[in-house]
C-alpha cells in the first residue's frame, strides 16, 4: 500500500522523466552536432578530445532527456563496445582516441557508471526497454560491490573501485562529494532493492550539511577518516569537479536552502573555482554553463529570474556545455517559472 | 569443412552472465532473443530459445557427431527453413569477398542442407534503399550507426523490425569488438564471458577471437580450456596461417603435454615449424642445464636445420648444448659456423668458452680480445679464457701486446681471478715480488679471494718474510688448510709433490669466488717453491711493468744510478712505503737515460696516488714523456682516482666532469657507473639516475643497482593522484 502511494507521488510530483523531453530538442541538436562522433563517442573537446566513462554517461542521460532514441543507441553502442569491458562489468573510465589500445585506464570511476547506470534507468522506463533497465541493474550491482564502503556507521561511495581507501591512503576514507549524483541513487535502490543506495544519498547530504553549517563549499576530495576534511595532495578548493554539486542537488529535488547556501556564498561575486579556507576566487569561471548554475540556485530560491542569454543554449566546450543543458533541463522540469 | 559456431566451453559453471552482453532484444524479432548456439540446436529456428549453456562442454564438431540423441533430426517431412540470404546477397553485391565467404560459412553451419544461391546478382535484391545503408554501414564496421539507424527507422515505422540476420550479424561483430578490447585490457573474466555469451563469434571466421578466448582460459588457470579452444580450430579451421599460428599459441601458452595432444591434429606435415620450434626449446633449456638432454631426434633435426641455413642462430644454439654436454671440439666447429655467419657476440663468446674448453687458451684469447667491448658475457669468456692461460704449466711464453691487453682488461672489470692469475703466471716463472703485487692487487678487489691469500703467502715464504707470513696465516689459517700448512713446512714437505699439486688445484673448489680459474684444468706449479730456477729474463716481467706494481726482485737495494733508483722506488712501492718510493723516484728521473725518466715518472705518479696526493700524481704524470698508451693508462686511473675525492667531497657535479673525461680515454667500469648514478642521485637527477641503475641491473643484476633503483622509487614516490 505504502509503495503505491509512493508511485503515486512520484507520478503526480512528476519525478520521473515524463513523457515529453526536458532537454529542448533545438539545444540537444546543437551539442550533439559538436560533441556526439557517428560512431557514438561523446567528445571532451578541452581534454585532448578523449572520452570518458562521464562523457558518455552524460550523453546518454541527456539523449534520454531529449527523447533521442537514435543517439542513444549510437553512444550506448560506442560505452558498451569500447569501455564496459572489465572483469566487473564496469566501465574503464578513460579512452584515449590517439592511444591503442584506446582504453588508458582500465580504473572505473564511480560517478562515470551512476551517470551510465542512470541513463540506462531512464531509457528504460521511456522507451520501455526492459533489456536497458536490465542493464542498468547490474551496473549498479557491480558498482555496489566495489564502491559502497561502511565506515564509522554510514555508507560511502568510494570515487572508483581502487586507490581511497584506508589500506590505499594514510587519510582514508577519502570521498569526491560530486560523485554523487543524487538523482540516481533512488532510481538505484528501486532497480535492485538494494537500499544500500539510500543510505548513501543520506551520507552525502549529511556531509553537505556538515560543511554548510561550517560554511564551507565542499572541497573536491575529502578525507572522511574522522571529521571531514580536504584530502591530503588535493587542492582545497570548490573546483571544476565540486561545482556539480548544487546542480545535482536542484536536479533530484533536494536542494534546500540552507544546504545550498554556502555555494550561493562562494559564487557572490561570480561563478569561480573558491578556495574553500579562504572563501577567495581563485579562477573565473565566465562560461555561460557555470553561470547558470548560480542563477539557477538563485531563481529555486528566491525566484530570481535568470538572465536571458543563460536560458539559450550555445554549445562552447564540453564540460560547461554539458552542464548548461542538464541546468536546462532541470529548470524546465522543476522551475519552469525561471524560463 | 563447414565452420560451425562454437559453444566455448566454461569451466565454472557458476560464472555470473551479464545481461550487457546481449541488447537490443526490444527491436529485435522473438526468435532472435536466442543466442547463436550450436548448430545442431539452431537447425531449426523456429525451435524455442534456448539457454546458453553454462555447463562446461567441449568444442565440438558437431557436424562429425550424428549420435546426439538430443538433435532434432532435419527430416524431409519438416517444411525447409526459410533462409535469410540478404546479408550474403549484400556483401556479393559490394564484393566484400571476406564478409561474404563468413557469411556463407555463417548459414551452411546453420543450415545444412542449404544451397547457396547461384543469382546473387541478378535476384534478391531486397529493393530497400534504408536496409541496404544499414548494410553498408554494417560492411563498414560502423555499428553505432547501424544502431541509430536501425532505432530510427523503428521509431518512425512501428511496424518495422530489424531482419533477423543484420540484428545477429550485429550482435556478433560489437561482441567481437568488445571481446578484443576486454583481451587487449587484460580483462580475462570478462573476455571468456563474451565468449560464453555470444558464441555465434567463435568460428573459423574469426580464428582471432578463439585464440583470444584461449588465451584468456590461460590466464584464467583453465589450461585444458584453452587446449578445447585451440583444437577446435584443428577440427574445424582450414587457413593454413591460422592453423600453425595456432599451434604457435598454443606453444608459448600451454603446458607441453597439452600441445602434444594438438600436434596429434596435424595435417600433412603442416606442424613442421611448430616441431622444430620445440627441438629447439628442449635443446636450449638442456643447453641452460646440463642435467637434462634432448633426444638425438631432436639434435639431429636441428643439426640438420643448422646445416641449411645460412643463419647463426641454430648454430649457436648446438654449440652451447654441444659445449655443456661434453662435445667442446663439436661447439668449437658449430661456433664458428655461427661466427662465420655474422653470429655476433653471443657465437664469439660460445666460441672462447668452447676453445678454452678444448685447452686452446691462446685462441681462445686472441678472439676474445676482438669482442671485448660487446658486452659483459664476452669480457668474462674473455677473463676465464686468460685466466685458465696464465695458469698452464709450463707457463706459455706470451706476446707483449697479448699480456698487455690482459692486465688492460682484467684491471679495468679489477678481476681478482684474473689478477691472481698474472700472481701465479709471474711466480711459476719466478719473478716473486711481481707475483706478490699481483696477489695482493687480487686481494684488494676481493677479500676473500683464496687463491690470492695462497700465492702470497707463498710469495712472504720465498721472500723470508716470517712477520709478513705470520700476519697472513693468522687472517687465513682458520679458513685455509693449505696456507696454514705454509707455515708448517715439516708437513707440508710430507706431501708428495703430486699430491700437493692436486691439493692446490682441487681444494680452492670449494669457495665460489675462484671458481672461473679453478675450473681449468691448469693450475699453478706447486713444485716451483722447490725449484726456484730462476727464470728472471721470463714472459712474468711484462705484466709487472704494465701494472702499478714493481718490476724488480728481492730487497730495495741502494745505488744512486737512475735505473738502481727506479729499481728501488718500484720496489719501495711495493712495499707500500710511497713516501720514499717517490724520494727514489724523484732520483731516477733526475740522472738516467730517457727510458728510465719516463718510467720513472709514471712510478712517481703511482707513488703520489698511493698517498692519497691525486693532484700531485696527475701533475707527475703530466710532467713525464710517457709513451701514449702508458700515459692513457695512467691517466684513466689518475681521473677515477679524482672523481672519487672529488665524490667524497660532494662535488658531485666536477665528479661527473670528471667521469666524462675518463669515458673518453676508456670504457666505464661497472662500479664506476654505478658511481655515476649516485652522482646524478645527489643532485636530484632522478630519471638520470634511474636510467643507470637499470642498465646496470639489466647488465649483471648487482643489488648494488637493484639497492640504487630502491632508494629512487624510495624518494620519488608520489601521492596517487
Amino acid at each position: 500500500m505504502r509503495r503505491v502511494f509512493a508511485a503515486m507521488a512520484v507520478v503526480f510530483l512528476g519525478l520521473a522523466p515524463g513523457a515529453r523531453a526536458a532537454v529542448p530538442a533545438d539545444a540537444w541538436a546543437l551539442y550533439r552536432q559538436k560533441f556526439v562522433t557517428s560512431e557514438g563517442r561523446v567528445v571532451d573537446d578541452l581534454n585532448g578530445g578523449i572520452s570518458h566513462s562521464e562523457s558518455q554517461g552524460y550523453g546518454l542521460l541527456l539523449a534520454c532527456l531529449a527523447d533521442d532514441r537514435a543517439t542513444f543507441a549510437r553512444i550506448f553502442a560506442f560505452t558498451r563496445t569500447e569501455l564496459l569491458i572489465r572483469d566487473d562489468g564496469l566501465a574503464a573510465w578513460r579512452w584515449d582516441p590517439k592511444a591503442s589500445p584506446h582504453v588508458t585506464d582500465i580504473n572505473n570511476a564511480s560517478d562515470g557508471d551512476l551517470l551510465i547506470a542512470d541513463a540506462l534507468a531512464c531509457a528504460g522506463r521511456r522507451w520501455a526497454m526492459p533489456a536497458h533497465s536490465a542493464a542498468a541493474r547490474q551496473i549498479a550491482t557491480s558498482l555496489a560491490k566495489v564502491a559502497l564502503r561502511q565506515h564509522a556507521g554510514q555508507t560511502w561511495l568510494m570515487p572508483g573501485a581502487a586507490g581511497f581507501s584506508e589500506k590505499d591512503r594514510t587519510d582514508g576514507p577519502v570521498v569526491n562529494p560530486s560523485y554523487w549524483v543524487f538523482e540516481a541513487f533512488p532510481i538505484l535502490a528501486k532497480l535492485t532493492g538494494d537500499q544500500r543506495w539510500m543510505q548513501v544519498q543520506a551520507s552525502g547530504l549529511k556531509l553537505l550539511d556538515d560543511l554548510a553549517k561550517r560554511r564551507m563549499p565542499a572541497p573536491e576530495w575529502l578525507s572522511v577518516k574522522a571529521e571531514p576534511k580536504p584530502a591530503e595532495g588535493f587542492p582545497a578548493q570548490f573546483g571544476y569537479n565540486a561545482i556539480r554539486i548544487p546542480l545535482y542537488l536542484l536536479r533530484a529535488g533536494l536542494g534546500d536552502k540552507a544546504r545550498l547556501a554556502p555555494f550561493r556564498q562562494a559564487w557572490a561575486a561570480g561563478t569561480a573555482v573558491v578556495d574553500v579556507v579562504s572563501g577567495k576566487p581563485v579562477e573565473p569561471l565566465p562560461d555561460a554553463g557555470y553561470r547558470i548554475l548560480s542563477a539557477s540556485i538563485a531563481c529555486a530560491i528566491e525566484g530570481t529570474p535568470i538572465p536571458a542569454e543563460l536560458k539559450t543554449f550555445q554549445p562552447t566546450a564540453y564540460y560547461p556545455s554539458t552542464l548548461h543543458l542538464l541546468a536546462l533541463s532541470m529548470l524546465g522540469e522543476r522551475y519552469p517559472q525561471c524560463l | 569443412m563447414p565452420v560451425k559456431p562454437i559453444l566455448v566451453a566454461v569451466a565454472v559453471s557458476g560464472v555470473a552472465f551479464y545481461t550487457l552482453g546481449r541488447y537490443g532484444h526490444d527491436i529485435a524479432s522473438p526468435q532472435l532473443a536466442q543466442p547463436m548456439i550450436q548448430p545442431a540446436q539452431a537447425q531449426v529456428p523456429q525451435q524455442p530459445p534456448q539457454p546458453p549453456a553454462g555447463v562446461a562442454t567441449t568444442p565440438v564438431d558437431t557436424a562429425q557427431a550424428p549420435a546426439d540423441p538430443n538433435r532434432p533430426a532435419a527430416t524431409p517431412q519438416q517444411p525447409p527453413p526459410k533462409i535469410d540470404e540478404t546479408a550474403l546477397r549484400y556483401f556479393a553485391g559490394q564484393g566484400d569477398t571476406r564478409r561474404y565467404e563468413a557469411e556463407l560459412a555463417r548459414l551452411r553451419a546453420l543450415y545444412p542442407e542449404w544451397r547457396p544461391p547461384t543469382d546473387l546478382s541478378s535476384q534478391g535484391q531486397t529493393g530497400d534503399a534504408e536496409l541496404e545503408r544499414m548494410w553498408r554501414l554494417f560492411a563498414e564496421g560502423k555499428y553505432g550507426e547501424v544502431r541509430a539507424a536501425i532505432v530510427q527507422r523503428g521509431s518512425a515505422d512501428p511496424n518495422w523490425r530489424a531482419p533477423a540476420d543484420l540484428a545477429a550479424q550485429l550482435d556478433t561483430a560489437e561482441a567481437r569488438q568488445r571481446l578484443v578490447n576486454a583481451s587487449d585490457a587484460r580483462q580475462w573474466e570478462q573476455v571468456i564471458r563474451l565468449g560464453t555469451e555470444t558464441p555465434a563469434m567463435l568460428t573459423c571466421a574469426s580464428v582471432d577471437a578463439l585464440w583470444r578466448v584461449a588465451e584468456a582460459f590461460v590466464q584464467t588457470g583453465k589450461p585444458e580450456r584453452a587446449r578445447d579452444a585451440y583444437a577446435y580450430v584443428l577440427t574445424n579451421c582450414t587457413n593454413p596461417a591460422e592453423r600453425v599460428g595456432t599451434l604457435q599459441k598454443a606453444l608459448a601458452t600451454l603446458p607441453e603435454n597439452l600441445v602434444e595432444a594438438l600436434l596429434g591434429q596435424e595435417r600433412q606435415n603442416e606442424f613442421a615449424s611448430i616441431r622444430d620450434e620445440i627441438a629447439r626449446r628442449h635443446i636450449g633449456k638442456a643447453a641452460d642445464d646440463p642435467a637434462q638432454k634432448a633426444t638425438p631426434a631432436e639434435i639431429q633435426r636441428i643439426e640438420a636445420l643448422a646445416n641449411a641455413a645460412a643463419t647463426p642462430d641454430d648454430a649457436i644454439l648446438l654449440g652451447f648444448y654441444t659445449l655443456h654436454h661434453e662435445e667442446p671440439a663439436k661447439a668449437v666447429t658449430w661456433f664458428q659456423t655461427a661466427l662465420g655467419r655474422d653470429g655476433g657476440a653471443k657465437a664469439a663468446e660460445g666460441a672462447v668458452l668452447a676453445l678454452g674448453a678444448t685447452r686452446n687458451y691462446q685462441e681462445a684469447e686472441t678472439l676474445g680480445a676482438r669482442w671485448l667491448e660487446a658486452g659483459a658475457a664476452n669480457r668474462k669468456a674473455y677473463l676465464d679464457a686468460v685466466t685458465a692461460l696464465l695458469t698452464q704449466e709450463p707457463p706459455p711464453r706470451l706476446d707483449r701486446t697479448v699480456i698487455e691487453r690482459i692486465v688492460r682488461t682484467v684491471g679495468q672489470d679489477k678481476y681478482a681471478p684474473g689478477a691472481g692469475a698474472l700472481g701465479w703466471y709471474a711466480y711459476n716463472a719466478g719473478q716473486i715480488t711481481p707475483a706478490g703485487t699481483w696477489f695482493d692487487t687480487a686481494l684488494s678487489w676481493d677479500r676473500g679471494y683464496e687463491p690470492a691469500a695462497y700465492g702470497l703467502a707463498l710469495v712472504r715464504e720465498r721472500q723470508r718474510d716470517q712477520a709478513g707470513l705470520r700476519t697472513l696465516v693468522a687472517e687465513w689459517g682458520g679458513r685455509s688448510q693449505r696456507i696454514a700448512d705454509v707455515l708448517n713446512p715439516r708437513r707440508a714437505r710430507s706431501v708428495p709433490p703430486t699430491g700437493g699439486q692436486r691439493d692446490m688445484r682441487q681444494r680452492p673448489l670449494a669457495g665460489p669466488a675462484d671458481e672461473p680459474a679453478e675450473r681449468r684444468p691448469a693450475a699453478i706449479i706447486r713444485a716451483g717453491r722447490d725449484n726456484p730456477a730462476a727464470r728472471e729474463a721470463g714472459p712474468a716481467a711484462e705484466p709487472a711493468r704494465q701494472a702499478a706494481a714493481p718490476r724488480v726482485g728481492g730487497d730495495c737495494g741502494g745505488g744512486s744510478s737512475g735505473a738502481a733508483a727506479l729499481q728501488r722506488g718500484w720496489c719501495l712501492l711495493n712495499l707500500k712505503r710511497p713516501v720514499a718510493a717517490a724520494a727514489a723516484f724523484e732520483v731516477a728521473r733526475r740522472g738516467g737515460n730517457a727510458q728510465v725518466v719516463a718510467d720513472a715518472a709514471a712510478g712517481l705518479a703511482y707513488a703520489k696516488m698511493q698517498q692519497g696526493l691525486t693532484t700531485e700524481a696527475m701533475v707527475a704524470a703530466s710532467a713525464a714523456n710517457l709513451p701514449p698508451a702508458r700515459r692513457k693508462e695512467l691517466s684513466t686511473l689518475l681521473l677515477a682516482e679524482q672523481f672519487y675525492a672529488q665524490y667524497d667531497a660532494k662535488d658531485f657535479n666536477g665528479a661527473l666532469v670528471t667521469l666524462s673525461e675518463r669515458r673518453r680515454l676508456a670504457p666505464e667500469t661497472t662500479d664506476l657507473m654505478l658511481m655515476r648514478g649516485w652522482s646524478y642521485y645527489n643532485l636530484g637527477r632522478y630519471q638520470d639516475a634511474e636510467r643507470i641503475f637499470e642498465t646496470l641491473y639489466k647488465v649483471n643484476k648487482s643489488p648494488e643497482a637493484l639497492s640504487g633503483l630502491t632508494t629512487i622509487r624510495d624518494v620519488t614516490k608520489r601521492n596517487i593522484q
